[in-house]
């Protein structure tokens, strides 16, 4: 992702009052990590599964927190059971940033991520979590702030899924 | 020692700390103990450390007390090398481990009724003086450091604890006597 859309996007968390987000680095949109760590408005969290990345945010948005937790699309899968059993039942506002990896735009798909991007949305559609695919930094600080009105307002888990251009 | 009596002994002692319970018998336990608007009786496997680290790290001010199980920490473990490396002072875990998957009906033995040991892997995943305990007697001085601490900011942060207690899964079934607990963090 080129450093431009990658500061776009930490201006448009930051635009949203996002302010605590878990995180596990994964390839396609990892320049935003160094660049939330370098704003204190942001408390970041490392995490070593995606699972516990959802259960933390979840925790601190209990805790008063507007939480994001970023992964990529295989993250979906692995943390599908904690986005049910707290985020879902719990009613916990949370914006999933995932790199929407194997789907058609994605500039670097391959034989090692189609399988899971093909199925990504169908999963999402199962857990019944909105979500929205973002190709390009264009309106990009809206979309963000309609997603976390979104959350806000549904009081759900809701994911912005990143593809094409953030995918190069 | 039985959990109950943990419980039993711990419930009066809280006032505004934060309790997070797992999905085991603990849940109905401090439910019927503790009826204060700051426990969250999770119900959910695996999540209660979890959501602990998260309500700690957001509150910061507030202590956290989380009650997690044998078998839930054993779906969640990658949760310990980050709680390890994030080390939220203001956080305290118990594990009772009671060997078994007693919601199970059979309380189907767990890992840890066999050869694995929570308190080594906490450890071994950072988590500092890990240290089990068998007896109610030493678990209320265990807790007790943690309970009367008046701020997060006066704990160390090798002075945490993450209690695993344990009893068999054969006493599961017709009384509350466990026959082990270890600890950690």
């Amino acid at each position: 992702m080129e450093q431009k859309l990658a500061e776009g996007l930490v201006d448009a968390l930051h635009a949203a009052g996002v302010n605590f987000i878990t995180y596990l680095p994964e390839t396609r949109l990892s320049e935003i990590i160094p660049l939330l760590q370098s704003d204190p408005s942001f408390q970041m969290v490392p995490v070593g599964s995606e699972a516990e990345g959802v259960s933390i945010a979840a925790g601190a948005a209990l805790g008063g927190k507007v939480v994001a937790s970023y992964m990529e699309g295989t993250g979906v899968y692995v943390s599908c059971y904690n986005i049910l059993t707290v985020g879902v039942r719990y009613g916990v506002p949370m914006l999933l940033l995932v790199s929407y990896v194997g789907s058609f735009a994605d500039r670097r798909n391959s034989f090692l991520y189609v399988q899971r991007g093909t199925k990504l949305i169908p999963q999402l559609e199962a857990l019944d979590v909105q979500y929205q695919v973002i190709r390009n930094g264009e309106g990009l600080e809206r979309k963000v702030k309609d997603a976390v009105r979104m959350m806000n307002s549904l009081k759900q888990p809701v994911a912005l899924l990143f593809t094409e251009d953030f995918t190069l | 020692m039985i959990r109950y009596d943990c419980f039993e002994w711990l419930a009066p002692q809280m006032t505004d700390q934060i309790v997070v319970t797992s999905l085991s018998g603990q849940r109905v336990e401090w439910g019927h103990l503790s009826k204060r608007d700051a426990d969250l009786n999770l119900g959910s496997m695996g999540n209660a450390l979890a959501v602990g680290i998260g309500l700690a790290l957001a509150l910061p001010h507030r202590k956290v007390f989380v009650f997690e199980s044998d078998g839930s920490v054993l779906l969640s473990l990658f949760n310990l090398p980050t709680l390890a490396n994030l080390n939220p002072p203001n956080m305290a875990v118990f594990v009772f481990d009671n060997q078994a998957y007693s919601g199970t009906r059979i309380s189907y033995p767990s890992a840890t009724a066999g050869k694995t040991d929570l308190a080594a892997i906490a450890r071994g995943s950072g988590i500092e003086h890990a240290v089990t305990v068998t007896e109610l007697d030493d678990f209320k001085k265990e807790a007790t450091e943690r309970s009367t601490s008046p701020a997060c900011a006066s704990l160390s942060a090798k002075s945490k604890k993450l209690w695993v207690i344990g009893r068999s899964p054969e006493a599961m079934s017709i009384s509350w006597k466990p026959n082990i607990a270890s600890c950690a963090i």
